[in-house]
């Protein structure tokens, strides 16, 4: 199993940014077929060309037989198997840690960022910087309170890619599978292949213990692919529920009504880019950059209010619109793109002073919440 | 073949490396030493015992194995993948090189934090890229170098089933039979796929850097 070690290293990591299903599917990886294969099958094909007799004393006729027979090995046939199964959860990791990453850096731009607004005394083109960054953050699936990676945007569109790669390999290879050799090998094979002189009879060798592991391996490859494709309705028909949701919800609300669209607490949850941006596509006239430089003074009011209440307030998930809307919701809450002023603010004092920042400003990689 | 010991020492470069370099370091561990250690040397291991010539003659099999295979595929691939490693392991000298610069100007008394110092991310910048831009040069030539010795010394990358052979002490031409050549010939094109993979990976860092240098040059000057 050593060898399989390069291999285990990586998984594990994809193991940590993982749903359960995916962690299920990953311990169904490594116990029912890496360590299997390893041990027990390894065994069971090491003698297969050495045990591998044909009734003839011609030279060379064991050796072609044996290749057409076994154009390769199950056991080879298996690993490559597993490992082009497991590649696509890699890639996904390669993403997941990039979004680490880029999140970092955008905690440390935003820090920057903050202490140059400190010294110039504040201005809006800081807020809308943080608010184009908070759009890149939710719709990289980061989520600042938990330090927990969401999966959301591009992250979920990359999970679920890999899971439909992962499943059309495993289908690929079970199909293959069964060209090849069909499902049970037969005891005997009947040769007809130079210098074979004329149809040989070869005889397998240990084709029951074989028949045995075969079926075993096909079984976990039906397993997998069933987990496979439970993760992928799972998580399909929670993507089509938002979806559902979101577009009923969002069509009466064009008005700048953050209050009124805020108790929406199932929005926490979105898988596709914030309906805001879809809103400023769809109404292009003067809705994005509208001048309330007369509705300021009340909004900071607000915004005030608001964060006398988040400090006694903090645990209380969906305890009041402004929460919801600001902190959870901020991009559509800078809704129809309108006074993007309010709700950036909010979000940083609410960051600043969040349970997640004074514990740890570092990524917490848990379960996945989708 | 203990490649533990290589993946430790690559793993300190991974930290220095750029995206596409932590790619390619995957894709080498993961496509190729894996795949060499796990499935290939099975493939090749009875490569000589199951090497069968149509003669009773004593010493013709062997002298005709060893004209046909003056080195073994896995051997030649064990030292493809040391060779295409050890570039890497410039740039791990260098940045052990800068940290020991670093430790030596912290004992003559200026102030630098010895944890910050340990896993600190050196930036390719500077010397460390013409380092780590000739490490990825030459990778590309080792790659290249191999992919040509394999198409030479075995006259293209399918492996015969029969070849025939008349070296001394054979009486005359004689027929033998390769061990298992299609699941030989797989491997070997999967091993070659690889390597392209792995050289268009190389090749990509190489432009991704020098345009990046040069972009950093422009915006310098305007």
């Amino acid at each position: 199993m050593g060898e399989w070690s390069f291999l285990g290293d990586f998984l594990e990591k994809v193991h940590k940014h993982s749903t359960v299903v995916g962690k299920v599917w990953l311990t169904v990886l490594f116990i029912f077929r890496m360590l299997v294969l390893g041990t027990a099958a390894e065994s069971s094909w090491g003698d297969e060309q050495s045990d591998f007799m044909c009734d003839t004393q011609q030279p060379g006729c064991e050796n072609v037989c044996y290749d057409k027979a076994f154009p390769i090995s199950h056991v080879r046939f298996w690993v490559l198997q597993i490992i082009f199964v497991s590649t696509p959860s890699l890639v996904y990791m390669g993403h997941a840690m990039h979004t680490v990453r880029m999140e970092e850096k955008r905690k440390m731009k935003e820090a920057e960022l903050e202490a140059r607004e400190k010294k110039n005394g504040g201005d809006t083109y800081y807020q809308q910087k943080c608010s184009v960054a908070e759009k890149e953050a939710k719709l990289s699936g980061w989520d600042e309170a938990g330090g927990q990676i969401i999966l959301r945007g591009s992250l979920l569109n990359t999970y679920v890619y890999s899971i439909l790669i992962r499943t059309a390999m495993e289908v690929a290879f079970i199909v293959g599978q069964y060209v090849l050799y069909g499902i049970f090998l037969e005891t005997l094979y009947i040769c007809q292949r130079a210098p074979c002189p004329h149809p040989v009879n070869c005889y397998v060798s240990r084709p029951t213990e074989k028949n045995v592991f075969i079926v075993f391996m096909l079984a976990v490859a039906v397993l997998s692919l069933f987990l496979s494709l439970a993760e992928l309705y799972h998580l399909g028909w929670k993507k089509a529920k938002e979806r559902c949701s979101r577009s009923y919800k969002a069509s009466p609300s064009t008005a700048p009504g953050r209050l009124e669209s805020a108790p929406q607490a199932e929005r926490a949850q979105m898988y596709t880019p914030p309906p805001d941006f879809n809103q400023c596509l769809s109404s292009p006239n003067g809705k994005f950059i509208s001048p309330f430089s007369n509705k300021m003074a009340s909004q900071q009011n607000t915004a005030n209010f608001a964060t006398e209440r988040v400090h006694g307030q903090e645990d209380a998930a969906g305890e009041g619109p402004f929460i919801k809307s600001s902190y959870v919701e901020s991009p559509e809450a800078a809704s129809e793109c309108a006074a993007p002023a309010f709700p950036e603010n909010y979000f940083n004092e609410k960051r600043r002073f969040s349970k997640a920042s004074r514990a740890s400003s570092k990524a917490r990689s848990d379960d996945l919440s989708v | 073949m203990d490649w533990g010991a290589l993946h430790t020492i690559l793993g300190g470069v991974n930290k220095h490396s750029t995206s596409i370099g932590k790619i390619w370091l995957t894709v080498l561990f993961i496509f190729r030493i894996m795949i060499l250690v796990v499935a290939a040397e099975r493939v090749w291991g009875d490569e000589q015992d199951d090497f069968v010539c149509n003669t009773l003659q004593p010493g013709c099999r062997n002298v005709c194995y060893d004209h046909f295979f003056p080195i073994s595929h896995i051997r030649l691939w064990a030292l493809q993948l040391i060779f295409v490693s050890t570039p890497a392991l410039l740039v791990a000298m260098h940045v052990a090189y800068r940290r020991h610069e670093k430790k030596r100007r912290f004992r003559n008394g200026e102030k630098i934090d010895i944890e910050e110092l340990k896993n600190e991310k050196f930036h390719i910048r500077g010397p460390l890229w013409w380092t780590y831009t000739s490490s990825i040069f030459f990778r590309i030539i080792f790659e290249a170098v191999f992919m040509y010795v394999f198409y030479y010394m075995y006259d293209g990358y399918q492996m015969p089933r029969l070849v025939k052979c008349d070296a001394w002490p054979c009486p005359n031409t004689v027929d033998c039979f390769v061990s298992r050549p299609t699941e030989k010939t797989t491997f070997t094109v999967f091993m070659l796929a690889v390597s392209g993979i792995c050289m268009v990976l190389n090749l990509a860092e190489l432009c991704y850097l020098v345009i990046k240098i040069c972009m950093k040059e422009s915006r310098k000057t305007t």
